[in-house]
């Protein structure tokens, strides 16, 4: 299963805020790499840096090296982000919706509450970090 | 992965952990909301940095 993480995951799992789901998934991602694995897109890393300490941020490029894939946002297709923007999305959301589709990804997993939830025909699974151990957690793929 | 490399991650995570903690990072004592709305600005401002010029 291929999942997007967004920044908010990474950065609760460090310890930002009080969010133990996002820490509970991301140590439990570290042991099921065989059967999900993560993309991200450049930008996320960025919003990671912009939002830690140099000390800290070497460390984190150490963890997001040893169990995510990095692409260049360049990469993704224009009009994939059009399409995200015309549903209503910010283009820097429009962009994440639009890298997920890009790679194919089943499920983003991030704690913001508006992202095109209500879409039937996205695709793929919006869920925040509880929902997807609730899911998960019990049923190993 | 490995076991090696799942112990490594974890050691890792775990020392992220304590810097954040001990540089009093801004975030640390933000709460869930909070840090959500500090991130969804840091992207926008990102976004405008990065993409804005090209549109």
């Amino acid at each position: 299963m291929l999942l997007v993480l967004d920044s908010n995951e990474y950065l609760f799992a460090f310890g930002a805020a009080k969010q133990p789901a996002s820490v509970q998934l991301v140590e439990w991602l570290t042991t099921h790499h065989q059967t999900h694995q993560i993309r991200i897109p450049r930008l996320i890393v960025e919003e990671i840096r912009r939002n830690v300490s140099a000390e800290v941020f070497r460390e984190v490029l150490e963890v997001i090296q040893l169990f995510t894939t990095t692409d260049e946002d360049i990469l993704v297709p224009f009009e994939f982000g059009v399409k995200y923007e015309r549903h209503g999305l910010k283009p820097a959301d429009a962009f994440i919706a639009a890298y997920t589709e890009w790679v194919g990804a089943h499920v983003l997993i991030r704690e913001h509450r508006h992202f095109l939830t209500r879409q039937v025909d996205l695709p793929f699974q919006v869920v925040r970090a509880q929902n997807f151990l609730d899911h998960h957690m019990l049923r190993p793929r | 992965m490995s076991d090696k490399t799942t112990k490594e991650l974890r050691h890792r995570l775990t020392h992220i952990r304590e810097l954040m903690a001990k540089q009093r990072s801004p975030l640390s004592s933000m709460t869930k909301e909070q840090v959500i709305e500090a991130i969804r600005k840091t992207r926008e401002e990102l976004w405008e940095a990065k993409f804005a010029p090209r549109t």
